[in-house]
């Protein structure tokens, strides 16, 4: 076993997954992927719709089977014990109605039998306090907006204290302004607390803002086509970021990997205006 | 995890905005229910004013069925052994229609077994009118409480079963993974999750039923029973005694307020999100 092997956390290694339609059609989600993660990366899955990426990190999490290969935590085969140790965050913030926000936050820890009620509180105001939101901690969901919704959902996730976020497209269902202001902050606060993510995305430039690594992912079957290393400075701003000359290389060449070249169907000029938004 | 970030983030008066909101929605509720009672005034005015015009066959006139209401009920006619007993059928049914529209919803949302087996009864005897299982209850079970027991049952149970069922499946969708997710064991993803999840769903249920067991008391007394207020209804109706005829419908319907403001508060009560998400909308 070499260094390298002892340093990487999380590891995927050669996933297959297969789903039956009601015709018992197979159709191949995942195909062989592997994927490595360290302690304290931040890890992109970048892709289309429909290739995969989110069925990959819910089987990370146990959520789904898996017909082949292995995943495994700190080189052990993730079980009950290894999925403690991991926290999903969810598209939809997902938040129970029927629960004050701490009471929502509590609920991550409430398999955790080691943890007294006052630990798992005291968690909970920590983790809400974190995000910013300890003054919303006995408010019902429902009273809070779509980006606090989901900064709690990102609490729930951090009052875990995992060993790796999985997040699923967590700011993918925020309108833009809010979208932008949830990258700038979690991703601030993932930094600062040198926290190591899983983090599926559509979004380029989000995966570009965020990440050390991107894996970009091809679809049918959704399989790794390519990974990237961002070689950007932290801390990142958003603004910097975009005009970076790395960054725009970056870009142009994830954009050339998905086929998504813009001359070939946008005029130059155009283009010129709209930048490479995807 | 000692690290700040209050600079980061900073929503207090974001959260004063939506403290303010819920104030004002208040204020609207107070002003609506003001308007309704103005409504109910306006309305008991115009039938007194119309009724002094007609024969009392026709329409009557408020005054003279709130005489009548009073002697059913403090006065020489008085009803009470109807009004028991309509009530005892209704609540019994009613009881019953509960715990077995909710058990059956429950299999049927949280299994897609059973919820393939049943489907195709489930739609058909949904659709069936259930008054024509009048007169079979009655030649099985007797002209008695029991036939009409059992028909307030068939017809208070639908409304439950599909509520619960559909909860299930809804509740079962959205919140599951997360439940797996936390690491949560079977049983508490039903007792966390499942169960507080339905709730709603089983009171919107239990309130259209509550409704629906007035409709059943009224019509299965109507046809199977002489006693009760569906009995009453029945033979002032053709002794065309309408003034005593609305009496007995007033009677009939604060029955079906009382029940349905009762379950509408329990909701509040119980589950208070479900209401207040509604309005967010």
């Amino acid at each position: 076993m070499t260094l390298n092997d002892e340093q990487c956390l999380l590891e995927v290694r050669g996933v297959s997954k297969a789903f039956s339609d009601r015709r018992h059609n197979r159709k191949v989600v995942l195909d062989d992927v592997s994927l490595k993660v360290q302690q304290g990366e931040f890890v992109s899955i970048l892709g289309k719709s429909g290739c995969g990426k989110t069925t990959l990190l819910r089987i990370i999490d146990g959520l789904i089977e898996w017909d082949e290969g292995e995943v495994l935590l700190e080189n052990q085969s993730v079980g009950k014990a290894q999925r403690q140790r991991m926290a999903f965050v969810f598209q939809d913030s997902n938040l129970l109605p029927w629960r004050s926000v701490k009471k929502n936050v509590e609920l991550n820890l409430e398999s955790m039998k080691e943890l007294s009620p006052q630990e798992r509180s005291d968690r909970a105001i920590e983790a809400l306090r974190l995000v910013g939101l300890e003054d919303a901690a006995d408010h019902a969901p429902y009273q809070l907006s779509g980006g606090m919704q989901q900064r709690v959902g990102v609490a729930r996730a951090l009052a875990r204290q995992p060993a790796v976020f999985l997040m699923d497209e967590p700011f993918g269902h925020l309108d833009n302004f809010t979208r932008e202001r949830l990258q700038q902050e979690i991703g601030a606060l993932i930094e600062r607390l040198n926290a190591t993510v899983v983090f599926v995305t559509h979004d380029i430039d989000e995966a570009i803002l965020l990440s050390d690594k991107i894996v970009l992912m091809e679809a049918d079957p959704g399989r790794v086509s390519k990974v990237f290393n961002v070689d950007l400075p932290r801390p990142r701003w958003r603004y910097n970021v975009r005009a970076h000359p790395e960054a725009m290389r970056l870009r142009e060449e994830i954009v050339t990997d998905l086929h998504l070249k813009i001359a070939d169907w946008v005029q130059p000029e155009e283009a010129m205006l709209n930048g490479s938004e995807s | 995890m000692a690290v700040s970030l209050e600079e980061g983030f900073s929503d207090a008066t974001e959260l004063q905005v939506i403290d303010n909101a819920l104030q004002r929605s208040r204020l609207r509720t107070g002003f609506r229910y003001s308007g309704t009672l103005y409504l109910i005034v306006t309305l008991l005015i115009l039938w007194q004013v119309i009724g002094s015009f007609l024969d009392p066959i026709y329409i009557s006139k408020p005054t003279i069925v709130a005489s009548n209401l009073w002697d059913m009920l403090f006065g020489k006619t008085q009803i009470w052994h109807d009004i028991a007993v309509s009530a005892s059928e209704m609540y019994i049914g009613l009881a019953i229609a509960l715990v077995v529209g909710s058990v059956f919803g429950l299999a049927i949302g949280r299994s897609r077994v059973i919820r393939g087996i049943t489907a195709p009864y489930v739609v058909f005897l949904n659709a069936t009118p259930l008054v024509i299982t009048l007169p079979l209850l009655a030649i099985w079970l007797g002209v008695d409480e029991k036939a009409r027991i059992v028909f307030i049952v068939l017809l208070a149970t639908w409304p439950i079963l599909l509520n619960v069922a559909a909860g299930c499946r809804n509740v079962s969708g959205r919140f599951t993974e997360l439940g797996h997710s936390a690491g949560l064991s079977r049983t508490d993803v039903i007792r966390k999750i499942i169960i507080p999840g339905v709730l709603p769903y089983f009171l919107t249920g239990a309130r259209i039923s509550a409704g629906l067991v007035v409709i059943g008391m009224v019509v299965s007394e109507m046809e199977v029973s002489l006693v009760g207020l569906g009995y009453l209804l029945a033979s002032y109706a053709s002794g065309f005694q309408t003034s005593k005829l609305l009496a007995v419908f007033v009677i009939s319907t604060v029955f079906g307020l009382i029940n349905v403001g009762l379950l509408s508060l329990a909701t509040r009560i119980w589950a208070p999100w479900a209401v207040l998400e509604r309005k967010e909308r």
